[in-house]
């Protein structure tokens, strides 16, 4: 057993055992202290504290797995912008054009899905990918 | 200032630029882009091609010491350029009849191959774990091109799951290498272990002379506190991620369901590219990263091998489909590479790369003729639409000749060679079980090439199956497998020296 080494994890046990026991004392507190006076607004699902309407489960359209996807890609690009951002000027001119070959790279993904007709949310038959 | 080192990726950057332009070409210009795209993709591969060949005179370790430019990488880029060139030659006329579209398909070829490039040539762990997500992901688009078709939706479903899985392990795996040594970078994780062991079995716990991170020096203070646990466990995980991706057993079960449901020359690329690919990783990761275990996973591999030729072999016995066959036939040549891996020699590691190419060859040259009589829709791929082919079509029948000769091992072919240097390096390292097994094994594996043999030259047909003439792209690559099968068979001296300069690097390097 390779003491020296598990022992640098001990704080992470310690941690993990406040936090076991701060959350249980709270649920056990609230439960015992409490009163309960249940209305059918208090026990209606919460939708950000908008009145819900409906089931979740219904039907969507499968467009909004492209429109996900397509969300991350442009997350991705504007995650890696930022701390570009910071640290441009040190970077100098290889920055610049790292960066630049990075957005290109985006920019020709960006040019195909609006050639395949992703962008297009309204129209029915989007062809490949409707 | 960081240096910009491109000539080192050079190939994959040409790549990368070209599958591109061509998903850009294929988007934007309208009617009959197939041959465009055809024409730009075979420039690209024959452009990264020479981009390598240049890169023999600038060889060396790149991107603080993440990319290696070494004779081992260069060899399995090669290999690599060669298949998806076979591929996108082969998969001409079945995109056109499937009616596919062209640029993603040829796209998604590129990148997986950018994605198989670096996994060769990573020193890196992180860098050899990314390039298998960017050839993983590619193959699992491409596994599921047939959208209207439910059996390829499945497979491609099943193939990103348990794929998926299998990377985590492989992460895994890193993550406690790196929990065990500090380092991802192979090399470097070999000097450490070097160390350690050196130290342990001198005995003395006194200076370290790691030039290693500070990290380390904590729990590099002898050998009793080197997290021995970690690193077998690790080296488990390790091993688990890459036995799937090269489908050896007991991680084989995704591969008949996969191969079968995938389009055929994806099948042709799955079973000949990607594996190759994780061979590298495996080879380097096992060979240089934890030379030291050498004697804890030699067991592991001789158990995996072993299982991988029984259980691909007498499963591929009870197959009436074409694709499932050359599956499990896929699953036991994975089992006679591995044989060759576990011997742990400068040979042995040159028998897998010769193995690899002449499996290459001969492997995409058949599923090339499966390809071409399944027709439209894949319809006609069982075995007994086979009989009586040697009548109707001669020359494809000759050339499926070749290709199973050649897998069963029959002298003249690539396949015999690559089986002889198999054996002879695993009996040289005293591996007389295994290559006992690895021979019978062998002769299990003649019954089922030959009944497909049998078929095509002894029965008559029973129901009528419709013969496509053959196009010129099918004809040049079937005559470049089939040329190559020979070749390889009788003139193996070029190719194996290029192995055997491989292998040395690759086990007297660092």
């Amino acid at each position: 057993m390779p003491n020296s080494y598990f022992q640098n994890y001990i704080p992470v046990l310690v941690m993990l055992g406040v936090v076991a026991f701060l959350a249980g004392a709270m649920l056990v507190l609230s439960y015992l202290l409490g009163q309960r006076r249940p209305s059918r607004e208090k026990l209606a699902p919460y939708e950000c504290g908008i009145t819900p309407t409906g089931d979740a489960r219904q039907r969507f359209s499968v467009k909004f797995y492209l429109v996900a996807m397509v969300f991350i890609l442009f997350d991705v690009e504007v995650i890696f912008l930022y701390p570009w951002a910071v640290i441009f000027r040190e970077l100098k001119l290889f920055g610049f054009v790292e960066m630049l070959l990075f957005i290109l790279l985006v920019a020709a993904g960006f040019a195909y899905l609006w050639k395949k007709g992703i962008l297009d949310w309204t129209k029915s038959d989007s062809g490949e990918f409707g | 200032m960081p240096a910009w080192n491109l000539t080192a990726i050079l190939p994959e950057a040409i790549l990368t630029v070209v599958g591109i332009v061509v998903m850009l070409l294929g988007s934007f210009s309208s009617q009959n882009q197939d041959r465009g795209c055809r024409t730009v993709t075979l420039m690209g591969l024959a452009g990264a091609t020479v981009a390598v060949v240049a890169q023999r005179q600038h060889q060396g370790a790149f991107f603080d010491g993440m990319f290696l430019v070494d004779p081992f990488g260069i060899f399995f880029h090669l290999l690599f350029f060669l298949i998806a060139a076979l591929v996108v030659l082969s998969s001409a006329d079945y995109l056109q009849a499937e009616k596919l579209t062209v640029g993603e398909f040829y796209t998604l070829l590129l990148f997986g191959t950018v994605g198989m490039g670096l996994m060769a040539s990573a020193n890196d762990l992180i860098l050899s774990f990314i390039g298998l997500e960017i050839s993983s992901l590619a193959s699992y688009v491409l596994v599921g091109f047939r959208r209207g078709v439910a059996s390829s939706s499945e497979s491609a479903l099943k193939y990103f799951l348990l794929g998926s899985f299998a990377t985590a392990f492989f992460l895994y795996g890193i993550a406690l290498l790196f929990g065990a040594t500090g380092s991802t970078r192979l090399t470097q994780i070999q000097e450490i272990l070097r160390n350690v062991s050196g130290r342990a079995t001198a005995g003395a716990a006194g200076t370290v002379l790691l030039p290693t991170p500070s990290t380390l020096s904590s729990l590099a203070q002898g050998p009793e506190q080197f997290p021995t646990a970690l690193l077998g466990l690790a080296a488990s995980l390790l091993f688990v991620g890459l036995a799937f991706k090269v489908s050896a057993a007991p991680f084989q079960v995704w591969t008949p369901d996969v191969y079968q449901g995938a389009p055929t020359p994806v099948t042709a690329f799955l079973s000949t590219g990607p594996k190759a690919a994780a061979f590298a990783v495996f080879l380097r990761v096992f060979l240089v990263g934890l030379e030291q275990t050498a004697d804890q996973w030699s067991a592991l591999l001789w158990v995996s091998a072993a299982l991988s030729m029984f259980i691909g072999n007498l499963a591929a016995l009870w197959q009436s489909n074409m694709k499932r066959l050359l599956a499990y036939s896929s699953i036991a040549h994975a089992g006679y590479m591995l044989v060759a891996f576990t011997a742990h020699s400068v040979d042995g590691t040159s028998a897998v790369l010769f193995y690899l190419v002449a499996y290459a060859v001969m492997n995409l040259g058949a599923f090339l003729v499966v390809t071409h009589l399944g027709n439209r829709g894949e319809r006609y791929v069982e075995m007994d639409d086979y009989a009586g082919l040697g009548y109707r079509s001669p020359l494809l029948a000759a050339c499926l000749t070749i290709f199973l000769l050649s897998l069963i091992g029959i002298p003249l072919t690539g396949g015999f060679l690559g089986k002889f240097y198999v054996f002879r390096s695993a009996l040289q390292a005293d591996l007389i079980g295994l290559t006992i097994l690895s021979v019978v094994n062998s002769a299990i594996a003649a019954y089922y090439y030959l009944r497909v043999m049998v078929a095509m030259y002894m029965n008559a047909p029973e129901r009528p199956v419709p013969l496509e003439p053959v196009s010129s792209s099918v004809g040049v690559t079937l005559f470049i497998c089939a040329g190559g099968t020979l070749w390889l068979g009788v003139f193996p001296q070029s190719i194996l020296r290029l192995a055997e300069n491989a292998a040395q690097w690759l086990l007297g390097a660092g």
